[in-house]
């Protein structure tokens, strides 16, 4: 800027007070800055002091992001440095109104120019208008004023007031003109403004639109895409994904549901109708299904586990579940049979009829626990779309059904729960227990596992050709196959994709999920229950593993490591952790060395080695003593002549030192000419030094009283 | 051949980064270059619009801006061709010294013309591809790989080299008056030797909001010519008898025979047609011929070594500048002095006793471009078909390598006495090491001053 207009500062300073809420410090800064520009009384400075605030200022302002970054992501730690910004600038900007510097020197403020004798590290950076825009952005960041004219408003008004005060020529100063183009601004910007939000908003619907259709389709609850047909090789990453610990060790593995499908459309999987409704919030957790009773439980005990447990244990298993969570929210993997979820600090909480649980705006790591039982009745009850079949894939299944005896159980498919079927089976007719039980063995003896995509012959469909021809594949293959003879059979299915547990780590029952353990199963109906069905033989987990790199336990361990420092520091209720007073205390030590001790020990060492600050012999040696004892050391590399030179030139230093220039000549003569000086020069020398000294002294004792 | 693909592929972007930059300087006041970098941080911190309300700041920054550049160039577009300039600049320059010169300003408008600056229209510096796509010019061996590679440093250097002279300050304009010329005064501080075309000037004045800039532009072409660097020099008197002159003072720097007359002879079978005196053979009755006699004088020849590596070659530049001081501080009132130097062809300049003078000299010396694909041996060649007419050689080199050694002994067989200033950051000791002719003395490019008031 040209040149600051008056009661800028206070301006700005009202408006972040106003817009954060921080009247004091924005009240007392402000009087303050007013009083310092408008006072005559100046302050010395050395270049030295400058370098220790500065540094004083970069401590507080890393110790600000780490105390932030504590408690949340590491942005948070950004914008409350950008928040606070004129208070941490706040000893810079008076420094150098208080010093009368045209501003900061390079040197000062960059570490890595200290020590430069490049004249660019002498440059000034004037803060005044850096201390501007920083309060104008710190506003912006504000929380404290919702309304959203009031941020806008505010900045209009300041920018008003500058471009009132800039310098132009009298003629030109055209009000009507000036105050249109202003009136202009306002209306221009809040259009812009208005413009700007709502299409952040479009473009991000179209960016998830895009890659949920692309890339993250087992995340779309209403969509499923598989792989069937495709021709390659299937391969996930090894990413840690989940760290889940059980109640009691894992006999099979344990599969967590992310989202469940009722439809199957040309090797897609979709969900119908699109309906999430939010979960109420019920002491303290998310409870969408009321606490099953100890009979209820057994009954729905399911046949295919094989387990023996007791009834009441299994209506109240629990698995806790950790992951990392994005800011958009995510779809939750939980094992089905799920009715209610603790220690999960989100926003909103909605679930799908088909069993998809969505949360949104939570904490950047979640630790939940989930409560379930064996299998889901909370889901919503089949539907003639769990029975429906393509007509492409009928004929092979339906070959597929009278080679294996399966039963057609007449099922009647009801819109609501009452009307769902409670009885399996008729006589002569096989239960849905049986059923399964054939398919499960007919999937186990003659399939085989394999990641080798091998696409399908013209005229066949991916399933017809995996069933009748070549009997390998992964566990879409084998999740929709089922689904689809299961339904052939008369038996409703669905379609459910998540991840499968099933990696022990160090620990009590621990486990790691990984994206490679990402999986796809079948859901069918029995008894009124949604059960597990998983037909891909249980070696994929293995022949995932194989596929592993060497370095997967460093990377493994790496993860883990981070993910427990991320656990105490982003978990709620751990207090300050103690990496955080650490830190601190780190740098307040070196805050301390700075400040007091550094000098200190620098004063003592300058003491010792006093001798290195000019020869003993040189018979500048007393002017040296004095100018680096006051703060203005020699540089590196200076020469007599170019440290006196540049402190003649020195602004803060210019009133008091004496004149040099014969003082120079003869100390040169001195030391290079042959032969030195002859003794009356040495006396005239002499008298030089004397008479330096005398008015330094002088002029230090003058200028005492004001600095005080 | 990946790191030129690499700079081609650079190139437009950095012309277009150049080109912004210098809007940026020009075009924006200080105030809407505070502007500008506030709307880039609100850009920044509030990419999100639901995180906080910097959104709003980056759109009221655009609208300023986008306002004021309308009221600016619609500014520009009313007083185009409105007002016309002439300089009144001097014959030549020196580098390093600025030239105060005056500008009259005149005025087509009936409405008088006020709140304007005006500031010299430089030459656009933005190098052209073909010199920054050699990466010998502008190169330094400082830089390192990853310099060499992507080449920005050498794009600055190149830049400032184009540049020819300092940026100038703009200066406020009284009011311009219909038909009344204003004069103002400006300052120009030249940084290049050769000649400094000026294009035109720039009016300018801040928009109403006093963010941009209205610039107009004042076709107004002329050019100055600035001379080499110069710096005090003893004279230096080399030893050296006189030589014969083939066809004596008018051969010596271009054609012509001799103006020794000494007397007439009768006419021998032979004689040009051209040296009858007419008068006497029409006095004697036979045919008579004027007769002249041989000159010798001293001729001493200033060699300057062009053969630099690059084209923005500091040490080329120094030696220019050695010669430039050198030119008339060599011999006396009576001596000639050629200044040798090998250009597209070589090239002969010679001075003293009425031939031309130093300000001549200066002036070829200012054009004076290094030959990048040329050889040593292109110099040798040239000075030793001179050699007979000289009697005494300074040469100022570039380098003392085995080049150039080699023609210091070529020139050292013929007898003449010989100087040898190179210009090298190198002692004297380290320089001559292995050396046993006459002494190379170093001249340090950047303690010039000193080393030649030692000579």
């Amino acid at each position: 800027m040209n040149r600051n207009p008056p009661l800028v500062f206070t301006w700005a300073l009202l408006l972040w007070s106003g817009l954060t809420g921080a009247w004091l410090p924005g009240i007392a800064l402000a009087v303050w800055f007013e009083w310092a520009l408008r006072t005559r009384t100046r302050w010395h400075m050395t270049d030295k002091s400058l370098e220790r605030l500065v540094d004083l200022s970069s401590l507080l302002l890393l110790a600000l992001i780490l105390f932030e970054y504590s408690q949340g992501p590491l942005s948070a730690g950004i914008f409350a440095v950008l928040r606070w910004s004129p208070l941490l600038l706040a000893p810079l900007l008076s420094a150098q109104i208080l010093s009368a510097r045209p501003g900061v020197s390079y040197r000062a403020l960059f570490l890595s120019q200290r020590r430069s004798r490049s004249p660019d590290a002498d440059r000034w950076l004037d803060l005044q208008p850096v201390y501007l825009g920083a309060c104008v952005l710190a506003a912006g960041v504000g929380t404290a004023v919702q309304h959203p004219l009031a941020y806008l408003g505010g900045v209009l008004v300041l920018t008003l007031w500058v471009c009132a005060w800039q310098p132009r020529p009298s003629p030109r100063r055209q009000w009507p003109l000036w105050l249109t183009l202003l009136v202009l601004v306002g209306a221009l910007a809040w259009v812009g403004q208005q413009g700007l939000s709502q299409a952040q908003r479009r473009v991000e619907n179209l960016a998830i639109n895009w890659l949920s259709d692309f890339l993250w389709s087992e995340r779309d609850p209403y969509r499923a895409r598989t792989a069937l047909g495709d021709i390659g090789e299937l391969k996930l990453s090894d990413r840690v994904l989940y760290r889940v610990t059980t109640e009691t060790p894992l006999r099979h593995a344990l599969l967590l549901r992310t989202a469940a499908y009722d439809r199957y459309v040309s090797t897609s999987w979709f969900a119908h109708p699109q309906d999430f409704q939010p979960v109420p919030r019920v002491e303290g957790g998310w409870q969408w299904s009321p606490r099953p009773t100890a009979a209820a439980a057994e009954d729905s005990t399911s046949a295919d586990q094989g387990a023996d447990q007791d009834a009441d244990q299994a209506a109240n298993q629990w698995v806790q579940i950790g992951s990392y969570l994005p800011r958009r929210g995510q779809l939750l993997p939980l094992p089905t049979g799920t009715w209610r979820l603790s220690d999960l600090p989100v926003d909103s909480l909605e679930r799908q009829s088909l069993g998809a649980v969505k949360i949104k705006n939570g904490p950047p790591l979640i630790h939940y626990q989930a409560l379930y039982r064996n299998a889901a009745s909370s889901d919503r009850p089949p539907e003639e779309a769990d029975l429906r079949v393509p007509k492409s894939e009928q004929p092979v299944l339906q070959a597929l059904v009278s080679e294996l005896g399966l039963s057609q159980p007449g099922i009647t498919v009801a819109a609501d729960t009452s009307n769902a079927p409670e009885s399996p089976s008729t006589s002569g007719i096989l239960s849905t227990r049986d059923t399964v039980k054939r398919v499960r063995d007919y999937f186990a003896s003659q399939f085989r596992y394999s990641l080798k995509l091998p696409g399908a012959p013209a005229g066949q469909t991916a399933i017809e050709y995996f069933l009748t021809t070549t009997q390998r594949g992964h566990c879409e293959f084998f999740a929709t196959a089922t689904v689809l003879l299961l339904r052939q059979a008369g038996v409703p299915a669905r379609y459910a994709v998540g991840y499968s547990v099933q990696e022990p780590v160090a620990g009590a029952h621990r486990y790691r999920v990984r994206r490679s353990h990402a999986h796809a199963w079948t859901l069918y109906w029995d008894q009124g229950q949604w059960h597990d069905f998983d037909t891909t033989p249980a070696l994929w987990a293995e022949l995932e593993a194989e596929e592993r790199s060497f370095w997967q336990p460093l990377v493994d361990l790496g993860s883990r490591l981070w993910y427990q420092f991320n656990l105490s520091r982003l978990e709620p209720g751990q207090g300050t952790p103690i990496w955080l007073w650490g830190l601190l205390a780190v740098l307040f030590a070196l805050l301390a060395y700075r400040l007091r001790l550094g000098q200190r020990w620098r004063a003592a060492h300058a003491r010792r080695s006093r001798e290195s600050v000019a020869a003993p012999d040189s018979p500048l040696a007393p002017i040296a003593r004095q100018l680096t004892r006051a703060g203005w050391p020699r540089r590196c590399g200076e020469t007599d002549r170019q440290w006196l030179t540049r402190l003649a030139h020195s602004r803060g230093l210019e009133p008091e030192l004496p004149p040099v220039d014969r003082l120079l000549q003869l100390n040169e003569q001195a030391r290079y000419r042959p032969g030195g000086l002859d003794v009356t020069a040495r006396h005239q020398l002499q008298v030089h030094i004397d008479h330096w000294l005398t008015a330094w002294k002088q002029a230090k004792s003058t200028q005492q009283p004001t600095k005080r | 051949m990946s790191g030129s693909l690499l700079r081609a592929a650079l190139y437009p972007a950095l012309r277009r980064l150049e080109r912004w930059q210098h809007y940026r300087r020009h075009g924006l006041t200080p105030l809407g270059r505070f502007v500008l970098g506030l709307g880039f941080a609100a850009a920044v911190f509030g990419i999100d619009t639901r995180l906080n309300q910097l959104y709003q700041l980056f759109t009221l920054a655009l609208a300023l801006l986008l306002l004021a550049g309308l009221a600016a160039l619609f500014d520009a577009w009313r007083w185009r061709g409105q007002v016309i300039a002439s300089r009144e600049l001097p014959q030549t320059a020196s580098v390093g010294t600025a030239v105060d010169y005056r500008v009259r300003l005149h005025s087509r408008s009936r409405r008088p013309v006020r709140g304007w600056w005006i500031e010299e229209r430089l030459p656009d510096p933005t190098p052209t591809r073909v010199q920054f796509c050699d990466p010998r010019q502008g190169a330094d061996p400082a830089d390192g790989r990853f310099d060499r590679l992507m080449g920005y440093p050498r794009w600055r250097r190149l830049i400032n080299r184009n540049r020819g002279a300092g940026i100038t300050e703009s200066r406020p304009v009284d009011t311009l008056v219909e038909q009344h010329d204003t004069p103002v005064r400006l300052r120009l501080a030249p940084q290049q030797r050769g000649y400094l075309r000026l294009p035109g000037l720039w009016l300018s004045r801040p928009d109403p909001l006093g963010l941009v800039r209205a610039r107009v532009m004042i076709p107004c072409e002329q050019s100055l010519l600035v001379l080499p660097k110069r710096y005090p020099a003893p004279r230096l008197t080399l030893p050296g008898r006189r030589q014969y002159q083939p066809g004596g003072m008018s051969r010596a720097g271009a054609v012509g025979d001799s103006q020794e007359f000494i007397g007439l002879r009768e006419y021998r079978p032979g004689d040009s047609p051209r040296l009858i005196h007419w008068p006497s053979w029409a006095r004697s009755g036979t045919p008579q011929v004027k007769e002249y006699q041989d000159e010798f004088f001293t001729r001493h020849a200033l060699v300057l070594d062009t053969f630099a590596t690059t084209a923005i070659d500091a040490q080329f530049e120094a030696a220019v500048s050695v010669a430039a001081s050198l030119c008339d501080r060599i011999g006396d009132a009576d001596t000639l002095l050629d200044l040798l130097f090998v250009g597209a062809e070589p090239y002969c300049f010679t001075t003293g006793r009425g031939l031309g003078d130093a300000g001549q000299c200066l002036e070829v010396l200012a054009c004076a471009q290094p030959t990048l694909h040329g050889e040593v041996v292109q110099l040798q060649q040239a000075l030793v078909a001179r050699m007979g007419q000289l009697s005494a050689l300074v040469l100022v080199l570039l380098d003392f390598n085995a080049p150039r050694r080699q023609l210091v002994r070529t020139l050292l067989r013929h007898g003449l006495p010989l100087r040898l200033l190179v210009i090298s950051t190198q002692t004297a000791s380290a320089l001559n090491d292995g050396w046993t002719g006459p002494p190379a003395q170093p001249l340090h490019p950047e303690r010039m001053a000193e080393d030649l008031a030692r000579l």
